[in-house]
């Protein structure tokens, strides 16, 4: 249901407002602004500190603790039990466990669809 | 499919950084928004790895939340830069000086 809430309005959403912008006054300005070297740092920290966030320091991963990290490239767990065919489980838990919060969820979209049309409509006295 | 855990996680960490440069960088106000939702489905992904990874489905439930809540996020996001250009057209945030002091 989400997926298709995703995937049906919102992308299309984006497109839509992409045709209204003027595109030929887009390519004209800079595409980046003059701190784009800091930015670029920032991504490459923050690369940095979710690779450094495995369980071992670096300097002690070797040889067969490649796999005790969050990025362990070894051959993987093994996941027991259905492997991908959970679906059904998800299901039952979204509708079972999450039954408050899938309620809170829709209020949420209804408060943004009420609040998307209020601000884009033309207003009518000015 | 997915034979190793690890690399999920790397690629959205890889997405997560694309998403931050993006958003930092970039000057076009829809263009941050869309970096945005990069760094939201990075999360996405991770968490659906994870979930995956442990065999537990609250991952995957708590990113369909998380998919609700971008949605939610996009339509305002979007409406308040419709209602922005129709006062003042241009989407740069260059632009956007009104508040200065």
């Amino acid at each position: 249901m989400q997926v298709i809430v995703y995937a049906g309005a919102i992308l299309v959403f984006y497109l839509f407002v992409l045709m209204l912008l003027d595109l030929p006054g887009e390519e004209s300005r800079p595409r980046f602004g003059r701190h784009w070297p800091l930015a670029a740092a920032g991504a490459v920290g923050f690369a940095t500190l979710a690779w450094l966030s495995q369980s071992k320091p670096p300097g002690l991963v070797t040889g067969s603790d490649r796999g005790a990290g969050l990025f362990s490239f070894g051959p993987g767990v093994a996941p027991e039990g259905p492997a991908m065919g959970s679906l059904a489980e998800a299901g039952i838990a979204l509708f079972g466990t999450f039954a408050l919060p899938l309620e809170i969820a829709g209020l949420v979209l209804l408060a943004a669809i009420v609040g998307a049309v209020v601000l884009s409509r033309r207003r009518a006295e000015s | 499919m997915i034979e190793h855990a690890g690399e999920v996680q790397a690629l959205s960490a890889v997405l997560f950084a694309i998403g931050v440069f993006g958003f930092l960088a970039r000057r076009n106000l829809i263009l941050m928004l869309v970096s945005v939702e990069v760094m939201l489905n990075a999360v996405n992904l991770s968490l659906a790895g994870f979930s995956q990874q442990l065999g537990d489905p609250r991952g995957r439930v708590l990113a369909l939340f998380v998919i609700a809540v971008a949605a939610a996020e996009a339509g305002i996001g979007l409406g308040l830069l419709i209602a922005l250009n129709r006062n003042k057209p241009g989407a740069s945030v260059a632009d956007l000086t009104q508040l200065k002091g």
